[in-house]
């Protein structure tokens, strides 16, 4: 069935996680046939949020079969937590390209030392928005042992207008970034999902 | 009559100033503001757009000028908060555009509800 399997020709895998409560195992087991995929989009709002029973598929050891050819990462799902996103992250070394722009948010709670483990390239596009503008998230791409080279770097505040992670961030870049781009919306409050993790 | 409060930007510790003398390959700076009926204090973008040059940033060809707003009402605290940002930035880029000597392609684009903020305050780009 693996070889008769077109997935090969996948480029582009967008999983539309947010919706469901529980991935059918035999999705998961195709994940790792998507053997060329170049971008892996994580989307979907939790209509059961996590920490209430929802998304412990997520978990599950089949799911981190990523291909490894994976050069783009999209997370856009209040389904899965940054240290979920560091997990997967960490299955990539050859990622290149970055987009936080939801996250679950697990309230209070500091992740030092989560980047240490990521080998990716970064090297291409890193765009945060929203509440993914955080300490958390800088940091962890900071602690990054072989550094950032991120040549385009586009960040999105709703609450900020320039917060010192951002900053912090852009230095970090500054020997490679070519394009820059910083958007301050004053009008938009950032979305309210919070819990206890 | 439009009283304008002084808005110099005063960073309160080094990192949260954008200082682009230090990003030797830049090419192309956006900067976005979305303004509320209180207007919002934008001088990070004048702010970096000052240090901006053409000696520490030679391949500077783009600049996108981005700004709207989310009311069309002229409420006094949303002009002052604004003005004086709007008055500089307007000035950063004129020096821009003499200092690159036109190599710098300037884009500004506004709604019609920030333009009537920007007709408020004679501010032109």
């Amino acid at each position: 069935m693996r070889e008769e399997s077109p997935a090969h020709h996948v480029k582009d895998l967008r999983l539309h996680i947010g919706e469901h409560t529980r991935i059918p195992e035999k999705i998961l087991e195709c994940i790792p046939w998507f053997t060329d995929v170049d971008m892996i989009s994580l989307l979907g709002y939790a209509v059961v949020p996590l920490g209430y029973g929802g998304f412990s598929p997520l978990w599950e050891p089949l799911f981190w079969k990523l291909p490894m050819s994976v050069r783009s990462l999209t997370v856009n799902t209040s389904a899965v937590t940054l240290l979920q996103v560091r997990d997967i992250m960490a299955q990539l070394p050859n990622l290149d390209d970055l987009v936080l722009s939801r996250l679950a948010e697990v309230g209070g709670r500091k992740l030092p030392g989560i980047g240490t483990v990521l080998k990716g390239k970064f090297g291409g596009r890193l765009m945060l928005s929203g509440e993914c503008v955080c300490e958390d998230v800088v940091n962890m791409l900071l602690e990054i042992p072989s550094g950032l080279r991120f040549v385009e770097l586009d960040i999105y505040c709703t609450h900020d207008p320039l917060p010192s992670s951002a900053v912090r961030l852009a230095r970090a870049c500054r020997k490679t970034l070519v394009k820059l781009s910083h958007t301050v919306d004053y009008h938009r409050k950032p979305y309210s999902f919070s819990y206890s993790g | 009559m439009l009283i304008l409060s002084p808005d110099v930007y005063r960073p309160d510790t080094f990192e949260r100033f954008l200082d682009l003398t230090r990003f030797p390959n830049i090419q192309e700076v956006a900067f976005g503001f979305r303004a509320d009926r209180k207007g919002g204090r934008p001088p990070w973008i004048p702010a970096a757009l000052s240090t901006l040059g053409s000696a520490t940033s030679p391949r500077l060809s783009v600049i996108k000028l981005n700004f709207t707003s989310s009311t069309g009402v002229l409420a006094e605290t949303m002009i002052t908060n604004l003005g004086n940002n709007l008055r500089w930035i307007a000035d950063e880029v004129a020096r821009i555009e003499r200092e690159f000597e036109g190599a710098v392609n300037f884009t500004v684009l506004t709604d019609s509800r920030f333009e009537a903020v920007l007709d408020a305050l004679n501010v032109r780009f």
